[in-house]
């Protein structure tokens, strides 16, 4: 259980991370020299490779509940 | 030479500006940067896959999976990161200026504009032989009454085509008849 706990806090600390950066990132994106479809799918790739990621850490974590 | 994927408006462009040319540094430049951290990003498989996994734990194999996936988004993050500053980076020759726009980090942008009658000197290094066949090389703008170089772009594609549009559009400026 705790190491239940552990994981969680580890991925939540990931998420809000993964999130700030990705508003960072969004920013410089659609900000400075980029056209709104670089932007676009730069940020549906970003997004979807980051939640696929987070998805599989979320699956782990509550397998082991 | 102006790619799609560009917003000329962050440039401002003054009355009968016309931009020329907007390049950014070659791909080989970023797959030089992006190759390491793509590297670690597979690397759990690669360790996995050389790990026996007869008489590990479930949990520890949940585990393993677990942290697998972070460093993976850790790698993500950074690999992002690289190609950001590498896409913002640019060079855009205009009729009337020169811009470099390098973006060493994501909070270190500068911005240098040169203006064209001033361009005295353009100079193209090609050093090493990935640069001499993936034809790729540094830029060098010298403008009148400075000592240095005041515009350098590295791991610029096609480096002398860009030069003679520099200096065909210097001759235009000079060579302008005057009004009186």
């Amino acid at each position: 259980m705790q190491s239940t706990t552990f994981l969680f806090t580890f991925l939540i600390i990931a998420f809000v991370i993964f999130m700030i950066y990705s508003a960072i990132l969004m920013y410089h994106w659609f900000k400075y020299a980029m056209s709104t479809p670089v932007a676009l799918s730069a940020s549906i790739s970003y997004m979807g490779l980051g939640f696929v990621l987070l998805f599989v850490m979320l699956t782990v974590s509550t397998s082991l509940l | 030479m102006i790619p799609a994927a560009f917003n000329t408006h962050e440039i401002n462009l003054q009355t009968n500006e016309v931009v020329i040319s907007v390049m950014r540094k070659h791909w080989f430049i970023l797959f030089l940067s992006v190759m390491p951290f793509f590297i670690l990003f597979i690397l759990p498989f690669i360790v996995m896959a050389f790990i026996p996994s007869a008489g590990i734990s479930s949990v520890a194999i949940a585990t393993i999976v677990f942290f697998i996936a972070g460093w993976m988004l850790v790698m993500l993050m950074i690999i992002f990161t690289i190609w950001t500053v590498y896409y913002l980076d640019i060079w855009v020759v205009t009729n009337q200026r020169i811009m470099d726009i390098e973006q060493k980090s994501l909070f270190n942008r500068e911005i240098k504009t040169l203006r064209m009658d001033t361009v005295q000197d353009v100079q193209v290094d090609v050093v090493g032989i990935f640069e001499t066949f993936l034809k790729y090389g540094t830029l060098r703008v010298q403008t009148a009454g400075t000592g240095g170089t005041d515009a350098k772009i590295i791991g610029i594609p096609d480096p002398s085509l860009e030069r003679d549009i520099i200096i065909a559009q210097t001759h235009l400026i000079h060579n302008a008849p005057t009004t009186p």
